[in-house]
């Protein structure tokens, strides 16, 4: 009675592992590439809607074949997972997305193979996830909660997690990606004020120091070419972008000047 | 890529149309603390060295009384042929009277690629390529003892003579030991609490060999996106990130001396090493930063013993 109990809540704790990853995923700051080794054109939207429906099917349905589609995805999970660490990859596995960021650990392949081995003892039981979670009582309640917390100790992103919020990376050392820094910057005030005197959507320069990212576009005020120069802060929203104009030099020193036209003007002289 | 001077300048300025200060400029390069200069020997007879300089100058030094010749060790007056290459560092005193001279000073750091006999290849990053050294038969064994494992995917670095397009490396650089990995300390918590203090960095200053003279510095953590310049792969140690171009403060802890020096380079391979410089105690981290020669030599470095303590401040 027991074993059949524990087998019954296999159903909708995979239900909700895999709405948790497709969740984690499908958050706009969530979508870490899948390892590159596996991208392979799969995006992760894709993995993530894969995941939210095989969820909800275990739920709804008792078909053996979303079962058996369940064990294919953990036992695949497992494998990809142990290969990033065999190969001593520095690849977050990005099981759960932006929550999942740090190199997968041998932990992360226990998790699998754990999931793994769930959804292989849930695989013959005859009723849907919902219908189990209905008639719940005390007892499963209890089975599913220390399932979880089980979960969460085999979870790297959990110690993770309680690791940065007690010891934040100071944003000088925190590595950070263009895609951020561009997520930070299109959405700001001071992109839209400045959007309209951009003469390319491409920057001319990128560079890093310490807390800020720079990044600087062509662009032209009242006719003249002028440089902008966006300041992304590392740790900061879209509200903390900075933006500045810089004029090339040669047009300082020609403003009230009648000589002739500078074509080609130094650009930052000493 | 804009040569590194120009780089610095231009994002200093634009970097200051955002801030809205007026920018920073470090102190010109004539405010440098004693400039060490570098070309190869036109002359030299015993009270005047004539250097030719990269720029097509010539210079001619006056030699001073207590002037010391480093040529694979201490070296006679007879080391300053014409052709070598010598690194020149006036007298404390100012003018231009030379007080040390490193001829022919050659430097290999990278990982061992091939050994054929006593030739090794050495892969010194991405930006310096593969170099080939000759480690003589009679300076095996002194190499050895911070070298043990001289074969492929070992790190090395030494100190030579150039000959020719042949360096020879003669003794080791490190002056302490490679430590077992785990002997060695994350950056402790304690000190990534508050902003300043991750800002200065404590550790050793090495040098390389930049082949055109110039004064700068090659930094392990610059920025692997955008036009950072960095290397592509994640320094292993923890350090600020900057760019190419940007400005550290380097004071050598040994000597006092400190100066403003541009980053010209990535130091792709300078996080590897955790060595620890010797020179006036013991440098609570490793390589943070490697110099160019002059830069070095300015600083009060000697060519010869290959590290001085330094603190670094990046936020300049």
């Amino acid at each position: 009675m027991m074993t059949e109990l524990f087998r019954e809540v296999q159903i909708p704790f995979l239900a909700a592992v895999l709405l948790a990853a497709a969740a984690g995923k499908a958050l706009p700051q969530g979508r870490t590439p899948v390892p590159t080794r596996y991208g392979g054109g799969v995006s992760v939207l894709a993995l993530a809607a894969g995941e939210a429906l095989l969820g909800v099917l275990l739920l709804t349905t008792s078909l053996f074949v979303v079962r058996l589609a369940s064990v294919v995805f953990f036992a695949t999970a497992t494998s990809v997972v142990a290969d990033l660490v065999r190969h001593g990859s520095d690849e977050a596995c990005g099981c759960f997305g932006r929550f999942s960021t740090e190199p997968a650990r041998r932990l992360s392949v226990v998790r699998a193979g754990v999931l793994t081995g769930a959804a292989i003892l849930a695989a013959g039981v005859p009723r849907t996830g919902a219908r189990i979670l209905a008639s719940a009582d005390g007892r499963s309640a209890a089975l599913l909660a220390v399932e979880c917390l089980a979960f969460l100790a085999l979870s790297p992103e959990l110690a993770a997690a309680v690791e940065r919020r007690l010891h934040p990376v100071p944003c000088e050392l925190r590595e950070v990606p263009l895609d951020a820094t561009y997520a930070t910057l299109r959405p700001s005030p001071a992109w839209r004020e400045h959007a309209g005197s951009l003469t390319s959507a491409e920057p001319t320069d990128v560079w890093r120091e310490l807390c800020h990212r720079y990044l600087v576009y062509p662009g032209e005020v009242d006719g003249r070419p002028v440089e902008v120069v966006f300041a992304v802060p590392v740790d900061g929203g879209p509200a903390a972008v900075r933006a500045g104009l810089a004029w090339d030099s040669g047009w300082d020193r020609q403003d009230d000047d009648s000589g002739p036209q500078r074509v080609h003007s130094p650009v930052g002289g000493r | 890529m804009l040569p590194s001077r120009d780089l610095m300048h231009r994002r200093r300025r634009l970097r200051a149309a955002v801030s809205g200060d007026a920018p920073r400029y470090p102190e010109r390069e004539d405010h440098w603390p004693r400039r060490a200069l570098e070309g190869v020997i036109a002359d030299a007879s015993p009270h005047v060295l004539t250097l030719a300089l990269a720029d097509g100058s010539e210079v001619r030094l006056p030699m001073s009384a207590t002037v010391s010749i480093w040529y694979d060790g201490r070296a006679e007056l007879a080391a300053l042929r014409p052709g070598r290459y010598a690194v020149v560092r006036p007298a404390a005193a100012g003018g231009l009277a030379a007080e040390q001279i490193w001829v022919d000073i050659a430097r290999v750091t990278g990982v061992i690629t091939k050994r054929a006999g006593d030739v090794f290849e050495v892969d010194a990053g991405p930006h310096r390529g593969r170099l080939a050294v000759t480690v003589p038969a009679q300076a095996l064994r002194r190499v050895q003892v911070r070298h043990p494992r001289l074969e492929p995917g070992a790190l090395l670095d030494v100190i030579g003579v150039r000959r020719g397009h042949e360096v020879l490396g003669l003794r080791p650089a490190h002056t302490s030991p490679q430590p077992a990995p785990h002997a060695i300390e994350p950056a402790s918590r304690g000190s990534a609490g508050s902003a300043g203090s991750v800002r200065v960095l404590h550790g050793t200053a090495t040098w390389f060999d930049h082949p055109d003279g110039v004064r700068g510095a090659a930094y392990p953590a610059l920025d692997p996106y955008g036009d950072g310049g960095g290397c592509g792969t994640g320094p292993v140690t923890r350090l600020p990130y900057l760019s190419l171009g940007s400005v550290v403060r380097v004071r050598n802890e040994c000597t006092g001396q400190e100066a403003s020096v541009p980053v010209i380079e990535c130091g792709c391979l300078a996080a590897r090493f955790c060595d620890r410089c010797v020179r006036c105690g013991t440098s609570p981290r490793g390589r943070v930063v490697e110099l160019s020669r002059s830069a070095f030599v300015d600083l009060g470095g000697d060519l010869d013993a290959g590290c001085f303590n330094v603190t670094v401040r990046v936020d300049q």
